[in-house]
């Protein structure tokens, strides 16, 4: 292990790394400072600046909008609760969260907010929200109401530097009095405060992440860094580390367990850990140009990626898979640095001395240019060196040997088993072993019946098996003292040429095959992979097993990284960058939780990751309706509102630009629809249930699938209360219009029994007594007086009645013919009053027609209400004129009213309504009674 | 009977820390609403007495809980003091604690501070933090707090069919009046 400590040592000495590649410059909001990252569940990165709050994911950056007026907008703590409230705090003192819609709400408890800087937020393990402030000690907040806990109640200061949960949820406090573990139980507080007394390096705690395994790290202002455990509190675990950035300002852990370190003035580091202890700074600030520069946050994402802000480069984030190390040397082909650490070039062979950190070439005896292409760091100290015709070499210390007694010079691959060093030639396989001077070399060729040909590769297993790769004769399997297995068809595929072979950490074999992708032994099962699960080659120089199991199969198509469980394939060369990538047979190395791997002047050093970090998310960003943000967790939307937009956020930073969506609107689309635009619309969806299945993945690792279910309304038209309303309002009018109907029908009955009543009124006054009594008295005096006249008036009496006779069934008649039954009535009239009653009548045409016996009737009830005497003469007019008879007298009414049923001038009024709209006109004036009677055309009777 | 001794102690403290200003109220008012889904209950006191120590940022304020007056009922008042608050066992109310914001008394003005400090009410001590808007005028400091109680917290504990009647948590309001010297 210390081998290997040493090793990562010396590659990662400050001095030797001249280009730290796959750092991302993440250009947002300009002028203003990037103070707080924070990632949620979702992975989307929020970012707290000196002008509010950004929400980025990776391509594009939002800025959230405050619902009140803020004088500070300088954000400084960020923190999402398990009920997924984002809460954010302010240099002022002020918190706010964000809503639903994505506005920053300002918080007002009923408590008060505190006036000085919000230095953290985090959540204890009862859900409890906590506050640190930088100047009035810590608050939390138990949905009820907010409490204080400072140093009245035992807490080191009230000045809070950082404040964070450990994972059972206890909150650790970092003052300039050390770091305070509080608790709340039973209304009690419990703070229990490490300090130098326990053995912290320094009192001052400017930082406290939670790492790995229950540990917490704590950064000093002076002391450098340290781990502590507090699961028993009066025994704290505490391990301190000397390191040379100066003040921590943040601390970040990654996938790998490195500490990286942010300093207020002194750029940013990074400490590899192994089993818990920190080793070699590697000052990256000085290799990027941010040297003197602080910086304010950094953040460990869940994809393994770094994210560092800086006062003078805004925003960088760096992808936690590969470190690049360029180094002065060459057209590298092999390294090894199990013990001692060796590089291979096409032209010698080259040590690395990390107390100079220089590479010293190191000359083989008897060969001025060796072609090195393999290398062993035995378990005994010894290094062991393969040249292409040159031989095999054995160093030991400074003693440089060449093997004696090898028949083939060609030296493909190495392996240690025990004691025995085995040696692929391009004759066949060879065994060496040592004892003090003396090499003892085997040809085992034709003990294990091996053809003398060309061997690529040798992997001495878990088990101590011998797995050999031959060209031409397939996989060979060599177990102690049992007969040879050979494997030349692997689910009849032949499998004749083996590249590389690998074991990983379950034990299965893993194979590459010339021209026929990859095969794992699984249990005696072989399990096959090649182009038709992604894989860009099928020609596979070299493959490496990680930790978790994946495959890093170098080719010369690239590198990829194959994810078995899964077939994911990802194409790791995207991130790296590499310059004229070439695949070879012994470029790889492997120890501990790394792989290595070389390219020219290149040294790779890839740190695995899991699954799960290599796998886009994606997130509805946000969904508009009709233009209108929606708040999130809607899923129904009214009928008319059916143009919805999803804006989309695939989440995965190393590789933002990679990502495609996959997406199917399930009661919509019929096929998955693949598509780059981060914006999905739909219009017109018809009213239903509808659900959005969805994907994210670059090249073809997919995300976890998103379903988001919603509802368009039916439209109010089709709803049943809708459908209801109708039919009952179309009932209401079809009984409506019955009812105005019967209406009419009873109004015209009525009519029509006045109108046979107005005759009878009509015929009863020309047949009643009186008149009868008075025409008769009449004609009596005349025929004594004057028989001709007499004539004359029984002529017109008879006229008269012959008249109301012929016209009596009609509903109008011609004004002529009432004209003549008026002219014989009045003569009637005027026979009897003489001159004390005048008639006259003024008619300038004959046209058109009235109602029978209006104009008889009215005038009979002149002659019969008004008193006719010497004194007061009665003079009645006739007038047509245009469209009207006009009747009128001189108003002289009766003292003694005659018994009159009113019945003849309403009767009237009424007939004429029934036929015609225009309206029988009455005047009454102090001494003037008129009576207009409208002329009917008769085409224009209704 | 702790808090009561709390009280007392804040009070002998502060008459015998002789340079220290401070600043007295006799008849401060209380009042507390109790807005229920079936009845709204008021009531309110005019003898919270109180004192604030302005150089060490210290209070304590008490009033009798039978002093309470203005329910809806007088049989009301007499749960309220016997079955709810138990005033006979608990004659008082306290709050005593510490000023988290500083007062400023040199000028008139208005200003709100927060104080942290022990409520007792029913025998039980809670701790809380409590926002207080001050105006300083005519060498009078008029103090106005508002602040919610839950019952739970104070173990007073309602029969179900009276939650209708009462609130869980119940408002309550406090004017005090402080001459300066």
């Amino acid at each position: 292990m210390k081998a290997a400590f040493s090793c990562l040592l010396i590659l990662l000495s400050t001095s030797l790394i001249s280009q730290p590649a796959g750092f991302l410059v993440h250009n947002l909001q300009e002028n203003t400072l990037n103070k707080v990252i924070f990632q949620d569940r979702d992975g989307i990165l929020w970012i707290g600046t000196s002008n509010g709050l950004l929400k980025y994911d990776g391509v594009e950056y939002k800025e959230m909008v405050f619902s009140s007026k803020h004088s500070n907008k300088t954000v400084s703590a960020i923190f999402e609760d398990s009920s997924r409230r984002l809460w954010v705090g302010f240099e002022d003192g002020k918190i706010a969260r964000l809503s639903s819609d994505q506005k920053l709400i300002d918080w007002e408890p009923e408590e008060g907010l505190p006036r000085v800087k919000i230095t953290g937020i985090t959540q204890d393990e009862k859900g409890q929200i906590w506050f640190g402030t930088y100047g009035e000690g810590a608050y939390y907040f138990n949905e009820i109401h907010l409490y204080n806990l400072n140093e009245n109640d035992g807490l080191p200061s009230n000045d809070i530097y950082t404040i964070t949960n450990d994972q059972y949820g206890k909150i650790w406090i970092g003052t300039d009095g050390g770091a305070s573990v509080c608790s709340i139980a039973n209304n009690k507080k419990n703070i229990r405060t490490l300090t130098q007394k326990d053995g912290l390096t320094d009192n001052i705690v400017k930082v406290i992440i939670k790492g790995k395994n229950d540990l917490m790290w704590v950064g000093f202002q002076e002391g450098g860094i340290a781990s502590c455990k507090l699961i028993n509190a009066a025994i704290p675990q505490i391990k301190n580390f000397k390191i040379q950035a100066g003040e921590v300002n943040c601390l970040a852990e990654d996938f790998s367990g490195d500490v990286w370190v942010g300093t207020t003035d002194n750029g940013l580091w990074q400490y590899k850990s192994d089993f818990q202890d920190l080793h070699v700074e590697k000052h990256w600030s000085k290799y990027i140009g941010f040297e003197d520069t602080k910086i304010y946050s950094l953040l460990a994402d869940f994809q393994g990626n770094i994210w560092i802000s800086t006062s003078q480069f805004g925003l960088l984030s760096k992808q936690g898979l590969f470190e690049h190390w360029q180094v002065p040397i060459k057209n590298i082909q092999v390294i090894d640095h199990l013990n001692r650490f060796w590089i291979g070039t096409e032209t010698g062979l080259y040590e690395y001395f990390h107390i100079s950190k220089q590479f010293i070439k190191t000359e083989l005896p008897g060969v001025a240019k060796p072609n090195i292409i393999s290398l062993l760091n035995d378990t005994n100290g010894n290094t062991w060196v393969g040249t292409y015709g040159q031989g095999l070499f054995y160093i030991r210390g400074n003693l440089k040997v060449k093997v004696p007694g090898l028949e083939n010079d060609n030296i493909f691959s190495i392996a240690q088993n025990n004691e025995t060093i085995w040696v692929a030639t391009l004759a066949g396989v060879y065994t060496v072993s040592i004892t003090g001077n003396t090499f003892e070399v085997n040809n085992i060729n034709k003990k294990y019946g091996l053809k003398e040909d060309f061997i690529y590769k040798i992997l001495v297993d878990s088990k101590k098996r011998i797995w050999l790769g031959t060209d031409g004769e397939g996989l060979k399997l060599i177990e102690g003292n049992k007969p040879v297995k050979s494997y030349t068809k692997a689910l009849g595929i032949p499998i004749k040429t083996i590249y590389s072979i690998d074991e990983d950490l379950t034990g299965n074999i893993w194979i590459s095959v010339a021209s026929n992708g990859i095969f794992c032994l699984h249990q005696d099962k072989w399990i096959h992979y090649g182009m038709e699960n992604s894989l860009r080659s099928n020609n596979i120089p070299n493959l490496v097993t990680d930790i978790y199991g994946h495959l890093i199969l170098l080719t010369e198509k690239g590198i990829d990284l194959l994810l078995p469980k899964s077939s994911n394939v990802l194409k790791l060369d995207k991130m790296l960058d590499l310059k004229d990538f070439k695949a070879n047979l012994n470029m790889s190395f492997k120890e501990g939780r790394s792989v290595w791997f070389v390219n020219n002047d290149e040294i790779i050093y890839c740190k695995p990751l899991p699954d799960a970090a290599l796998q886009p998310r994606v997130v509805i960003s946000s969904i508009t309706v009709m233009g209108n943000k929606m708040k999130s967790g809607v899923h129904i939307f009214p009928y008319n509102e059916n143009f919805i937009n999803f804006n989309l956020s695939g989440i995965f930073y190393a590789l933002s630009n990679e990502i495609v969506f996959d997406y199917k609107l399930i009661g919509h689309d019929q096929q998955w629809i693949t598509t780059k635009d981060r914006n999905i619309s739909f219009q017109n969806l018809a009213s239903g249930n509808y659900t959005l299945k969805l994907y994210a993945h670059h090249g073809n690792t997919k995300s976890p699938l998103l379903s988001y279910d919603f509802t368009i309304q039916t439209p109010f038209w089709k709803q049943l209360w809708f459908i209801t309303l109708i039919v009952l309002l179309i009932l209401a009018t079809i009984l409506f219009i019955i009812r105005l109907r019967e209406h009419r029908l009873q109004i015209t009955a009525k009519l029509e029994q006045d109108r046979i009543s107005a005759q009878f009124e009509a015929l009863k006054s020309q047949i009643n007594p009186h008149f009868l009594f008075n025409t008769l008295n009449t004609l009596i005096a005349l025929i004594e007086d004057n028989p001709h006249t007499a004539v004359r008036f029984v002529e017109q009496l008879s006229d008269f009645y012959r008249k109301i006779l012929q016209y009596r069934e009609q509903k109008l008649i011609p004004i002529s013919e009432e004209l003549s039954l008026v002219t014989s009535f009045s003569y009637l009239l005027q026979e009897r009053y003489g001159d004390i009653l005048k008639i006259y009548m003024d008619i300038d045409n004959e046209n058109g027609f009235i109602i029978p016996f209006s104009l008889q009737m009215l005038l009979e009830n002149a002659v019969k209400h008004n008193v006719i005497s010497q004194n007061k003469r009665l003079t009645i007019n006739i007038v047509k004129k245009e469209n009207w008879i006009t009747i009128s007298n001189n108003l002289q009414p009766k003292l003694h009213k005659e018994p009159s049923t009113g019945f003849g001038l309403e009767s009237i009024i009424k007939h004429y309504e029934m036929i015609t709209s225009t309206k029988v006109k009455i005047e009454k004036t102090e001494n003037m009674f008129t009576v207009s009677l409208p002329i009917i055309e008769k085409d224009k009777i209704n | 009977m702790k808090a009561i001794l709390l009280l007392l102690s804040v009070f002998i403290l502060s008459i015998i820390q002789l340079n220290g200003q401070k600043l007295f109220s006799n008849n401060g008012r209380i009042d507390f609403t109790s807005d229920a889904p079936l009845e709204k209950i008021k009531a309110g006191s005019n003898t919270l007495r109180g004192v604030i120590d302005i150089d060490k940022q210290e209070f304590a304020f008490t009033v009798d809980i039978k002093s309470f007056k203005g329910f809806n009922s007088p049989l009301q008042k007499e749960h309220f003091n016997e079955n709810y608050m138990e005033s006979n066992k608990y004659p008082k109310a306290t709050y005593t604690g510490k000023l988290i914001d500083k007062l400023n008394l040199s000028k008139d003005g208005k200003f709100t501070a927060r104080s942290k400090g022990w409520l007792n009410i029913h025998g039980i001590a809670q701790e809380r933090i409590i926002k207080s808007t001050f105006e300083v005028k005519d060498k009078k400091l008029i103090m106005t707090s508002n602040f919610t109680v839950l019952l739970q917290e104070y173990n007073i504990n309602i029969p179900i069919i009276v939650h209708q009647k009462i609130a869980e948590e119940i408002d309550v309001k406090v004017v005090s009046e402080f001459l300066i010297k």
